[in-house]
């Protein structure tokens, strides 16, 4: 009997085998040898096509969707939809001159009218925007293709926030009071180089079909294919087998960890400076005793930045400087290197109380109680959990007890931006994040903003109030070379390492552009793209 | 008899107020708020009155009694909200992705409890022999494995080596081959582990039903091998794995997260972690109660089946 059973399974298995190999023989995989189709990777959860529902669909409809500003390679302001502007000597009113060639997916032509019920109604109806466009007071069509932006105060930082505008048709969403619910569809009718063609659900794909009508001609791919990927090692899988030909995330290449295996499988990369700071040990500066300067610069001189250049970016990344700002912003300014000095951390620590007045091993407060710093980490960043031991041990080889605390993202919000109960965090900052506020990270420290860093020391707040205001660039420079040198001075917080980001790809496509703000999903893809059959 | 069966009545009914019940504090107790999926990392901190907007509109902002009052009044009316997260009904999600769930779990828990059961008795039966030993063992080696790692590893080597599957997503369309391929792995995955357990277990239970002087007395009558597992071995064995049996088939239908994760599988499990991170609670709950009825729904199944094999228990 046992023998039977044993011959039966080899049997089922057998057939099994014969059967898929023919019909693997007599069909393909629907997309595979379709030409110029580029397929791309992504781990990023989305949920519904619906763009203001969706953060992460909202990010992939820079593809069916023209806005009135973007960005180029090197991070400079460029116009899209906008072909010039001008801006009142009071700094209230800009007006916006059109491209007079652009037309909706439905063959309607997009004018005036459409961007200036875009920015009313995205800022009255969609949460998000009511925050982006906050200064904006209205917009109105003067004729065709101009429009008038009224401000509630001058703000010269407008184009950045009109670069996240996506512009919507007005003959769709005039009728549709619910736009988080709105699932018609036309919901997607855009004006950009694609299409949106569908979201299959079951199969994770979000395909979109070149617009052969497109204002600036036709793209150099006729589909693009988004492979949803619900965990990056099947991912990484998918791009060495060529199922893939390159993968996506908003704001964040790949970890370095997979390089080299990438690399034996003949995968190509694009390596370009993050605009953003990968990572960083960040502190309430109203916190005792994280509001002194002293003890924050205590534990710069803890932490061990070539361990974490190495075994964190994997060497795709450099020294930071106390400066904090990286090397590739404009306005730059060379400020100290930050380096490991273990004895100076301690003669500091001990200059200021912080010493070990029961011999646990422990440094206590200056008064003598018991003291454990509290570092919060990121479970949805994936090597954050790895930094977060590093720099535990780090700070605990000076006398500074430890408590890691993971926190997913919502408990890590909570924490953070609500109850600003943090005393230490590790987490990144973006692109965007970094332009926001008054820039150069201005909106992560000021505790009139995001406020991470929760600073309101008057000599940063009077630099940043500035920056606010200027329209002089020699001015403004003057005010961003200030501002990182208070950085540098104060350590509000401590860059761990400026990194790189690491786009991966296939040899069977070349021209992929990179943006710093969204990445591949630069405009310039589109048009030099390049795959092979 | 009917005493017995109002008395689970009841019991299955209080179970299910408590389970609801529940389900309705537990998301709520969680760290975080769902007003964060919405507007985003960068918008969330800066705009408290944005936050305070959303919950009023989402009916956040009532008191804690108010919103389970709402609660329990809708979901009797078969209303089980609107997803934050999703931005479409509640029910509609499930809808469409319970089917998938199913494509993925069902399978395997039939096969791999058929299987389970088929090798678990063989394991069992004179169980000191070489061959059912390595079986036994490796079976309990598989077991051992975390469903999540041998589906990776089956990923490894059938995707990424030998180039048969796809490395994700569930089937889409009519055409067999896309099917095949794309259901081929999570299958196997799933089988491989539930038989392992369901026969790890029937073994046991066949180990200690082979002792029986009944056992003797049927094998003394001379009966054909394969009568005499089914009728005096298999069947006696029956009431204990037909209870867990019926429990894996209520779990089937809240999904397989671990392995709905490793192929990118859109199926309950991973919406269920999705409505986590958004803490979506219109979600989280509905898919909590969904799944906590099914497993209440099949364990009563299974207390019906035990009664119907068991005349024993008939008799109790």
């Amino acid at each position: 009997m046992d023998k039977k059973v044993i011959l039966a399974i080899l049997v089922v298995v057998v057939i099994g085998g014969i059967a898929y190999t023919w019909i693997n023989q007599l069909e393909t995989l629907p997309g595979e040898k379709v030409e110029r189709t580029l397929i791309i990777g992504t781990t990023m959860d989305i949920r519904t096509d619906n763009m203001f529902a969706d953060y992460y669909f909202g990010i992939i409809t820079l593809l069916s969707h023209d806005r009135l500003f973007r960005m180029d390679e090197n991070g400079s302001i460029m116009s899209e939809l906008v072909e010039d502007w001008e801006v009142s000597e009071d700094g209230v009113v800009w007006t916006l001159r059109l491209v007079s060639n652009a037309t909706w997916h439905d063959d309607k032509p997009l004018t005036a009218e459409d961007v200036a019920f875009s920015i009313n109604y995205l800022k009255e109806k969609v949460p998000v925007y009511k925050s982006h466009l906050r200064l904006v007071e209205r917009a109105e069509a003067v004729d065709g293709y101009t429009v008038k932006v009224t401000l509630k105060e001058p703000w010269f930082r407008l184009p950045l926030n009109l670069m996240v505008v996506r512009v919507i048709p007005k003959h769709v969403w005039e009728k549709v009071d619910k736009p988080l619910e709105y699932h018609d569809e036309d919901r997607n009718v855009g004006s950009g180089p694609f299409i949106y063609e569908g979201f299959d659900k079951a199969s994770g794909t979000i395909m979109f079909r070149t617009n052969p009508e497109y204002r600036l001609g036709k793209p150099s791919v006729d589909r693009v294919v988004f492979k949803l990927f619900k965990n990056t090692e099947a991912m990484i899988m998918a791009l060495k087998k060529g199922e893939v030909h390159t993968v996506y995330h908003y704001a964040r290449g790949i970890d370095p960890v997979y390089v080299p295996a990438l690399n034996e499988s003949g995968i190509k990369f694009i390596i370009k400076p993050n605009f953003g700071v990968d990572n960083n040990l960040w502190f309430n500066c109203k916190k005792y005793p994280y509001n002194v300067t002293e003890f924050r610069k205590a534990m710069s001189f803890a932490l061990n930045y070539e361990n974490y250049v190495k075994s964190i970016a994997a060497g795709y990344a450099m020294f930071p400087n106390a400066g904090w700002i990286p090397p590739v912003w404009a306005h730059y300014k060379e400020t100290e290197k930050l380096h490991t000095n273990l004895s100076e951390a301690m003669t500091i620590l001990d200059s200021i109380g912080f010493k070990d007045f029961d011999g646990d091993g422990w440094r206590e407060l200056p008064n003598g109680s018991d003291f454990t710093m509290r570092i919060l980490f990121r479970t949805d960043l994936p090597e954050s959990s790895r930094l977060a031991e590093l720099v535990k041990r780090d700070l605990e080889s000076v006398g500074i007890k430890i408590d890691l605390t993971p926190a997913d993202s919502p408990t890590f919000r909570q924490i953070v931006d609500v109850e600003r109960g943090h005393e230490a965090f590790i987490s990144r900052t973006t692109t965007w994040g970094m332009m926001m506020w008054a820039g150069y990270g201005t909106g992560y420290i000021d505790a009139r903003n995001i406020g991470w860093s929760n600073v309101d020391d008057p000599e940063f707040q009077e630099v940043v109030d500035q920056m606010l205001r200027t329209t002089d660039e020699g001015n403004m420079r003057e005010l961003v070379h200030r501002l990182q040198d208070i950085y540098a001075e104060k350590l509000y917080i401590i860059p761990l390492y400026w990194g790189e980001i690491i786009q991966p790809y296939r040899s069977e496509i070349e021209g992929l552009s990179y943006d710093p703000m969204y990445g591949i999903l630069s405009k310039d893809t589109w048009f030099n793209v390049k795959v092979g059959s | 008899m009917k005493e017995g069966l109002t008395l689970r009545f009841v019991r299955y009914t209080l179970t299910i107020f408590l389970i609801i019940s529940i389900n309705f504090l537990i998301p709520r107790m969680m760290p975080g708020d769902p007003t964060i999926y919405l507007l985003g990392e960068d918008v969330y901190a800066i705009a408290p009155e944005l936050v305070e907007e959303l919950r009023r509109s989402y009916g956040l902002d009532k008191p804690l009694l108010e919103q389970y009052v709402i609660y329990l009044q809708r979901m009797f009316c078969g209303d089980f909200g609107y997803s934050f997260s999703f931005g479409r009904p509640v029910l509609e999600i499930i809808a469409e992705r319970l089917p998938t769930t199913l494509l993925l779990t069902l399978p395997p828990t039939i096969v791999g409890s058929l299987i389970g059961l088929y090798l678990g008795t063989l394991c069992g039966w004179k169980a000191e022999r070489t061959i059912k030993k390595i079986l036994s063992t490796g079976m309990l080696v598989v077991y051992s494995v975390p469903p999540f790692w041998l589906g990776m590893l089956f990923l490894l080597f059938f995707s990424l080596k030998l180039n048969l599957f796809p490395s994700g997503g569930a089937p889409s369309g009519e055409n067999i081959q896309n099917f095949v391929s794309h259901v081929f792995l999570p299958f196997i995955t799933l089988t491989v582990f539930v038989a392992s357990h369901n026969s790890l277990l029937m073994r046991g239970i066949v180990t200690g039903t082979s002792r029986g002087e009944f056992v003797l007395t049927a094998l003394s009558k001379g009966l054909p091998y394969t009568m005499f597992l089914h009728r005096h071995l298999i069947k006696p064995s029956l009431p204990p794995f037909i209870v867990y049996a019926a429990m894996e088939f209520g779990f089937a239908f809240s999904g397989a997260l671990l392995v709905e994760i490793v192929f990118s599988w859109p199926g309950l499990g991973l919406t269920m972690w999705e409505a986590v991170i958004a803490r979506d609670y219109p979600l989280l709950q509905a898919i909590f109660v969904f799944s906590a009825l099914t497993v209440v729904l099949a364990n009563g199944v299974a207390d019906l089946l035990c009664v119907i094999t068991d005349p024993r228990l008939r008799r109790a």
